[in-house]
Order: C-alpha cells, then sequence, then structure tokens
C-alpha cells in the first residue's frame, strides 16, 4: 500500500519550491461571499406578488386529499422527548484504561465527573442534558486498574469487573446545576455563586440510586458489602478484601450525599482571585445548606 | 544582489550534481541513499571523522515512523564542507503531510487580520448642499429632480458606496496554524531548504560579504531567514544581517508561515530547532485544543471574483 505522506514528501522533493507565488487552496472549501440585495431584505426574499409569492408547496405529511401519511403509517416513537429526558453520555471502561495509561487520571486519588472532564476527551454538555457518565462494557477485557470511581450510570459486568481488581464503584446523582459546577468547574467558581447543595434524585431515579445492586450512593453500606460478595459468587472471582489494602483510606473515601467538590461544603463561596473560601455565618443560611 | 542572483542561475544548472542534499529516510522501506552516495565527478561535501549526533532518536520515534535524520552545518567557514554532524527530527514536525491549502490560509489570514479598507464615499445626504430643489417639479420642461446630490447628477452623492474604513480580521482556527506551521517545516524540509547549524554565535565575522559568500557557496538562495532561540541574535550574525535586505533575523516566538516560504532557505539553530519541535508536538498533543478558539470566533470575509469551477 502507498503510504501518501511519504510518497508526496518524496514527489516534492522534484516539484518547484514551494513559495507564496504558486499556493492554492483546494477548490470548494470555502464559501461564497452573500450576494448583496438591492432594496428592502422583506419585498425581495418575501415579495407580496407575482411567481414567487403564488407557488407554495404542500405541507410536510400532506398526500393529497385529507390523509396524513403519518396516520397510515405505523409510528414508533422510542426518542420522543429526548428533551426532557436525562441522558448519560458513555465512556467505556477501554477508554478509562487508556486515559490511566497515558497518565491523563491519577488512580492514586479518587475519580467523579470532574476528573473525567478535566482530561478534555470526555464530551458532557449539561445544557443538553447531560446529567454525567455511564461507564460502558467496552474493552473489559484489558481493564486492569485498581481505583475509587464515582459515575452516574454503570451495570453489573463493569460493577464486576472494578470490584475484581480490588476497586470500589458507586452511582451517584448530580443535579444539572451541579453537573454544570463539575464539568468545568473554574468556569463556575467564577460565576460567584456559592457551591450548590446537590439534590437528592428525581422520583424516577430514587430507586436505582438507593440500590445496592447499583452501588448506589444512597443504599445502605452493609448491604452493599453483602452485595459485592453476592457479585463476586455470581462472576465467579475472589473478592480482594479492601480492608487490609494499603489504600484503604482512598478506596473508602466517598463525597456527602450532598457534597459537590471534595473538601468544599454547599454553601461556601469560594474566591479565585486572593484564594480564599468564605464560610456563611447566618444560622438560617447554615441550616439551609446543612438539611 | 547581483552575484546572488548569478549564484542562484548556475545553482539551477547544477541542481543535478547537488549532493549536499539531507538524509532523507521517511521510513525504513523507502530509504533514499542516494543523497549519501559519492563519485569522483561530483562535488561532495563527507562529514568529519569526528561527526557528531545531536539529540535524541527515541524522543523523535513514533511507533509506526522512524525519526528524521539532517546534517548540523556551521558557520565558522564559506565552504559546502562544513558539516559537523548530524541530528534527529521529529516525523510529526519535519515530515507531516505537505498541506499547502494549509499554508494558503495561513498566508491569507497574515495578510487579511491586518488589512483596513479605508475606502469611504458619501451618499446623498452627507454632501454638501443640495437641500433645496432644484427646479419646481411642473412647467420647465425638464426631469423632476429633488436635489443636485442626488446620486443621478455629476458631483452627486455616491449610491451604494463604499462606507468608512472596513476591518478585515479574522482569526484562523488554533488546530489550522499549528498544521501550517508543521505544513511549512516540512514543505521546506522536503526540499533541502531548512538547515540546521550548531549555533548562529559559530559566524566569526560581522562583515556582510563573508555571510553573502557562505550563503552562495552552500547554495542558500538570495533570501535567507536566520531563526534564533532568543531575541537578542548574536553580535556578528546581527552586523552581518543589518545593511543586506534578503538576509533576515527571527526569535523563535516569531516563526511564522508568511516568512517562512516567503525567505528561500531557513536556517534553524539547534536549540531554536528543538524548541520548534517541543512547541509544535505540544500544540499537536494537546487535549484541550478546542477550547483555545473559544475567544475568536470571527468569520472571514472572503471576496471570490469568481465562483469555483466544479472539481
Amino acid at each position: 500500500m502507498v503510504n501518501l505522506r511519504i510518497k508526496s514528501l518524496e514527489v516534492l522533493r522534484h516539484l518547484p519550491r514551494v513559495a507564496l507565488n504558486n499556493l492554492k487552496d483546494v477548490p470548494h472549501s470555502s464559501w461564497r461571499k452573500a450576494k448583496r440585495i438591492l432594496g428592502s431584505r422583506r419585498e425581495v426574499n418575501w415579495p407580496q406578488k407575482g411567481q414567487k409569492q403564488r407557488q407554495q408547496y404542500a405541507r410536510l405529511g400532506f398526500a393529497g386529499g385529507s390523509n396524513r401519511f403519518y396516520l397510515e403509517v405505523p409510528k414508533e416513537p422510542y426518542n420522543e422527548g429526548h428533551q426532557l429526558r436525562r441522558h448519560y453520555p458513555p465512556l467505556s471502561l477501554g477508554t478509562l484504561q487508556l486515559m490511566i495509561d497515558t497518565g491523563r487520571i491519577d488512580v492514586s486519588k479518587p475519580i467523579d465527573l470532574g476528573t473525567i472532564c478535566n482530561t478534555c476527551l470526555f464530551n458532557c454538555e449539561p445544557k443538553d442534558r447531560h446529567f454525567g457518565v455511564h461507564l460502558t462494557a467496552e474493552g473489559i477485557d484489558k481493564f486492569r486498574a485498581k481505583l475509587n470511581i464515582e459515575v452516574q450510570y454503570a451495570k453489573e459486568p463493569v460493577i464486576a469487573a472494578i470490584e475484581r481488581l480490588g476497586g470500589v464503584i458507586t452511582t451517584a446523582f448530580y443535579n444539572i446545576l451541579c453537573v454544570e459546577a463539575k464539568v468545568d468547574a473554574e468556569k463556575f467558581l467564577k460565576r460567584g455563586l456559592p457551591i450548590p447543595r446537590r439534590e437528592l434524585p428525581p422520583e424516577d431515579a430514587f430507586e436505582y440510586y438507593s440500590d445496592a445492586k447499583n452501588r448506589g450512593y444512597l443504599a445502605d453500606p452493609k448491604i452493599i458489602a453483602e452485595e459485592r460478595l453476592k457479585l463476586s459468587q455470581k462472576y465467579g472471582y475472589e473478592l480482594p478484601d479492601i480492608s487490609k489494602d494499603p489504600d484503604f483510606a482512598m478506596l473508602t473515601y466517598r463525597k456527602d450525599p450532598r457534597q459537590v467538590f471534595d473538601g468544599l461544603r454547599p454553601g461556601w463561596l469560594v474566591n479565585l482571585r486572593d484564594k480564599i473560601v468564605l464560610r456563611p455565618t447566618d444560622p438560617e443560611y447554615i441550616k439551609y445548606y446543612e438539611s | 544582489m547581483a552575484s546572488n542572483v548569478i549564484g542562484r542561475l548556475a545553482r539551477l544548472s547544477l541542481s543535478s550534481v547537488r549532493t549536499d542534499r539531507n538524509v532523507f529516510r521517511y521510513s525504513t522501506t523507502a530509504v533514499s541513499e542516494t543523497s549519501l552516495e559519492s563519485s569522483a565527478s561530483e562535488p561532495v561535501s563527507v562529514p568529519p571523522e569526528d561527526a557528531s549526533v545531536f539529540g535524541d532518536v527515541d524522543s523523535c520515534t513514533l511507533l509506526y515512523q522512524d525519526a528524521l535524520e539532517s546534517w548540523v552545518e556551521t558557520l565558522k567557514v564559506k565552504e559546502i564542507a562544513s558539516k559537523v554532524g548530524t541530528t534527529y527530527l521529529h516525523p510529526d514536525v519535519f515530515g507531516a503531510f505537505p498541506r499547502t491549502d494549509l499554508l494558503h490560509w495561513n498566508c491569507y489570514w497574515q495578510k487579511m487580520y491586518r488589512r483596513i479598507d479605508w475606502g469611504s464615499a458619501k451618499c446623498t445626504f452627507e454632501m454638501k448642499g443640495g437641500g433645496r430643489k432644484p427646479w419646481p417639479q411642473k412647467g420647465m420642461g425638464k426631469a423632476r429632480h429633488g436635489s443636485i446630490r442626488s446620486p443621478l447628477w455629476h458631483k452627486g452623492g455616491k449610491a451604494l458606496g463604499p462606507r468608512g474604513p472596513t476591518s478585515y480580521y479574522f482569526m484562523l482556527p488554533y488546530t489550522k496554524r499549528v498544521h501550517g506551521l508543521q505544513a511549512a517545516l516540512s514543505c521546506k524540509f522536503a526540499q533541502n531548504d531548512l538547515r540546521i547549524v550548531d549555533s548562529l554565535d559559530s559566524l566569526p565575522t560581522d562583515d556582510p560579504k563573508f555571510l553573502e559568500d557562505l550563503c552562495e557557496q552552500r547554495y542558500w538562495g538570495p533570501s535567507v531567514l536566520f531563526v534564533h532561540e532568543d531575541e537578542l541574535a548574536p553580535r556578528n550574525l546581527t552586523m552581518a544581517c543589518d545593511s543586506v535586505g534578503h538576509l533576515n533575523i527571527m526569535p523563535v516566538f516569531g516563526l511564522n508561515v508568511y516568512s517562512m516560504l516567503k525567505h528561500e532557505t531557513v536556517v534553524l539553530s539547534l536549540k531554536s530547532c528543538e524548541m520548534i519541535q517541543e512547541r509544535i508536538i505540544y500544540a499537536l498533543r494537546r487535549s484541550d485544543a478546542h477550547l483555545v478558539d473559544s475567544k475568536y470566533k470571527v468569520r472571514p470575509i472572503i471576496e471570490r471574483t469568481e465562483q469555483p469551477r466544479p472539481l
């Protein structure tokens, strides 16, 4: 197979010197300047008489008579209301392993949504109702990292893959304002808002995040320990004992269910310019954020 | 200058017997050993016995690409046989695909972003006078007119003329600027117009004649761009280039596509070569490159006189 890069460089040796006089753009790479409209834009584009006004197309879905084609053809609206649903953009275990191998993620510290977004290799758009990361099983065979990770959605094989290597996984919910704060923390703190209180999951997600099988952050830790053992028996691996692990403190670290940033509590205000943290003193204020 | 032009003509006739080309080895399979071959009839540049290898191979070797190699020369003597060793170059910086369209865009951007069109014409209402109706509407047997400054009139206002100073400022996307530099360096290296010297300090005199003779003897074109690692270039080189218009000096941070293509040969010092490699590799590898452009979202104004022909 011809390597185009090598061949073009070899060809270039026998061509005239690349200089200012022989540069050219590839055709059709840029747009034409818009045609100048003489007169009123409204009158030219939407005239009130003549052919342009009188010609009209039938509206979409109108097939003549009184039938509409969408009444004849059965609908399967899988994506109906997609703009209102919660989306979890996927991140595969293989990609996560690649990020760890290339030094973009440090496994000696707990990993959460903020860590993953700071690599700039994962796209999470809160404005498109992306509520966090869905850790998928792709590349599960080459995953070999021991870590403490917090994701928003994960299925059973992924949980098993992480726990088999002595790691810890938690599924946690962030409301959209907190996702915004996590995705770009600097931008959020520059807005001068106090750190928000993480809200509890909505009604339809509460069951998922309080279930120990999903390693939900609202589940009872004792039941989670039981479920870890059950899962290891189901998949047939020996569960490593975390209590004897040298990284015990890191592996068992967890944020408060109301907390957004590690080491910072809701209601605090961060001043990036003076590098100080302002804490509230008003009892009413404190009570609101602690509830 | 005249001697340089003659030198250029002589070089064109000599180009078939030139043997001081850089060592081109774009891959292990496509080794071109012709550059190293020598015969009795040709002028040959032979590296000295104590020729050393500069730089690190491993930092310039990729998984599927070998490091490029280049001669390292010195400015101590005029002669073409002034090789002091070889150095390794990164294939992503000096051996990338020659995107000439990106070179075009970079040059276009460098010309246009500072252009201000000062063209301006007065319209009817900006002209002096013309407030009075020149003659009555009816009864004169003449065409009806309301103002002597109407665009129909001689010395009247201009209809749809240029309006005031227009800025053509736009920002080329960051990745296109980086890939433009990459393409320019690769084209220059492939055409043997990129020379690497051990240091620009090695020029022995501040005599312009010496430097001009040096450039001519080594078949560097009339115009040469010396790229120095620091903003303060060595005194000898500065004095030698000062009176010669076609020999120019530029610091590494000022290196740009337009200047590289304007000059026939680009001469890098070893240190500036390293710095350029480091900067471009960083720019190519950074994962937040898409965030750099967020500040500058200005669309270019492109004036095309004719429609592009179909492909």
